[in-house]
């Protein structure tokens, strides 16, 4: 066989697995490739991007979109398209960091609490209600307000405002995995707590944790986002989408492409982000599997039996994009 | 101030997400389901301040049929007042329906295909009253438990939806106590915006606990 013909047939392979892709988990290409697409941006940003997005130019300030700025310029004559570019960057670096705080704190406090019981069981989880009675951008707020204001602080911040929502779902798997036999088997055997915590437990809780770091992902977009439009997340000039939008509100009449492009990138982020959690969930819920395509609701056609196999899952999920939120 | 805020994006948030849910579950995978899940999916993805920006773009600058911001006394002048709060409370609203309307219809799919709906239906009871009387009746129940939290939660998001519209509110009182490191103002308004928040929640889990379909059971 020829190279080219090996490249052809693996080419064509490629492409027949992107259609299934497409065709079988619909939800999960298209939330993966708008997130790619963001995240790529990001990566990327100093390779895509045509200008610094520093370099004030005021003699072409507020122009709108033109061939040679795509996306127009701001009060300053920089480059919108550019900023927006290296906005993602602030915005995933964020998101990635409390995310993982959030995820490893809440693991750790939810799975100890599960596996220890008592008196430890109920101190944590009294103290994560205590974090989950504030609102969560409050919370942020407030956080950023004793932290004091910088990217790092606001990392921080977002992810305390995660643990209480991994910590509760961890401690539910964890109690879950903690009644299997294998963990009695691992017992019995002489294993340390650690050990099975680490060893037993943890890679049989990591499936609804990973969708919800997912959702929680797209949440810590927007709340980093918040807390820059309101000046406590990233500072000026350092482009974030928060703040861009931020100052981009002075001059709404003038230039309404300020308004507008920062939000519509961060719509598509936050898209992707969601979409791909949901469709990881679809993919990994064995209950979601079971729904039989086509069985459709409709009282006054049929008084047969109907499938309800796969709406379950979908009260939850709107239950867990809620514990999230919180 | 707040509290009205917060209860016209409230009352913005149920009436998007109870018609749109319950019409999406009654028409389940069906075109008008999928319009409905894909609107909840978008407008969650939506930040509630770009939804504001966007909105005062095109009602206050463009169309200038609505003012772009400001706070007048509900007691002084009503309609004024109220022309003041619709696109704060359209822009806190829209938001929170998205996982209200979620809620609502999968909470209604729940109930349509359970055996006292089939009796129903089975007895000769109008479609149209099947599911709008006896269906979404009981589809309410996880519903307002929900909903009561997400009053709440409407309650903390003010903040940033105050400082665009100038609304001089609990809000606001946040951001003056950061920006000027006053820490009473910052402690207090704090505390009363988790009170109500506590207090919804509060109100959410007693729910269930009087409604008929927990105490028959």
């Amino acid at each position: 066989m020829t190279a080219r013909a090996a490249r052809a047939r693996r080419r064509s392979r490629a492409a027949s697995l992107l259609l299934f892709a497409w065709r079988r988990h619909r939800v999960l290409f298209v939330g993966a490739v708008l997130a790619i697409f963001v995240t790529a941006s990001a990566v990327f940003a100093d390779r895509i991007a045509a200008y610094s997005p520093y370099d004030v130019d005021i003699a072409n300030k507020l122009r709108p979109p033109s061939t040679a700025h795509w996306l127009g310029t701001d009060e300053y004559g920089r480059d919108v398209l550019s900023r927006t570019i290296y906005a993602a960057r602030i915005s995933i670096k964020v998101a990635s960091v409390a995310v993982a705080v959030g995820l490893i704190g809440g693991t750790v406090i939810g799975s100890v609490a599960a596996y220890s019981g008592g008196v430890v069981d109920l101190v944590l989880m009294r103290l994560m209600e205590l974090l989950f009675s504030f609102p969560a951008i409050l919370l942020a707020i407030v956080l950023m307000a004793v932290l004091g204001t910088n990217i790092l602080n606001a990392m921080t911040a977002i992810g305390i405002i995660f643990i209480p929502g991994f910590s509760r779902l961890a401690r539910a798997a964890t109690q879950g995995a903690m009644r299997q036999q294998y963990v009695e088997a691992a017992y019995a055997i002489g294993m340390s707590d650690l050990r099975i915590l680490v060893r037993e437990v943890l890679p049989n809780i990591v499936t609804p944790l990973i969708v919800e770091a997912m959702q929680a992902f797209a949440y810590a977009v927007i709340l980093e986002a918040s807390l820059s439009f309101l000046g406590l997340g990233a500072q000026p000039p350092e482009p974030s989408w928060g703040n861009m939008l931020s100052s981009g509100r002075g001059f709404m009449d003038q230039a309404p492409w300020l308004g507008v492009v920062p939000g519509l990138t961060m719509f598509v982020g936050v898209l992707g982000f969601n979409l791909l959690g949901d469709g990881l969930r679809d993919l990994l819920d064995p209950r979601m599997r079971l729904r039989i395509a086509g069985a459709t609701m409709a009282p006054d056609t049929s008084l047969a039996p109907r499938s309800t196999a796969g709406e379950g899952p979908a009260f939850q999920e709107a239950e867990s994009a809620e514990s999230v939120a919180r | 101030m707040t509290l009205e805020l917060a209860l016209l994006a409230f009352i913005v948030a149920n009436a998007v997400a109870v018609p749109c849910g319950a019409i999406a579950a009654r028409f389940h995978q069906q075109r008008l389901d999928y319009i409905a899940t894909l609107m909840a999916t978008i407008l969650g993805a939506v930040a509630n301040f770009w939804l504001a920006t966007l909105l005062i773009l095109i009602f206050a600058l463009k169309l200038r049929i609505l003012p772009a911001g400001g706070y007048v006394s509900i007691a002084e002048n009503p309609i004024r007042n109220l022309s003041l709060m619709i696109l704060p409370a359209l822009s806190l609203g829209l938001v929170s329906s998205a996982l209200l309307l979620r809620i609502m219809r999968a909470g209604k799919i729940e109930v349509l295909v359970s055996d006292y709906i089939r009796t129903a239906v089975a007895k000769g009871a109008a479609t149209s009253r099947v599911v709008w009387h006896h269906a979404l009746r009981n589809a309410l129940i996880p519903f307002l438990t929900v909903g009561a939290v997400e009053f709440g939660w409407l309650f903390g998001g003010v903040v940033i939806i105050e400082d665009i519209f100038l609304l001089p509110g609990v809000g606001q009182l946040v951001l003056v106590g950061i920006i000027n490191r006053d820490y009473p103002i910052l402690l207090a308004s704090t505390l009363t915006v988790t009170v109500v928040v506590l207090t919804a929640t509060c109100w959410s889990m007693s729910w269930p606990a009087s409604s008929i379909r927990a105490r028959s059971m």
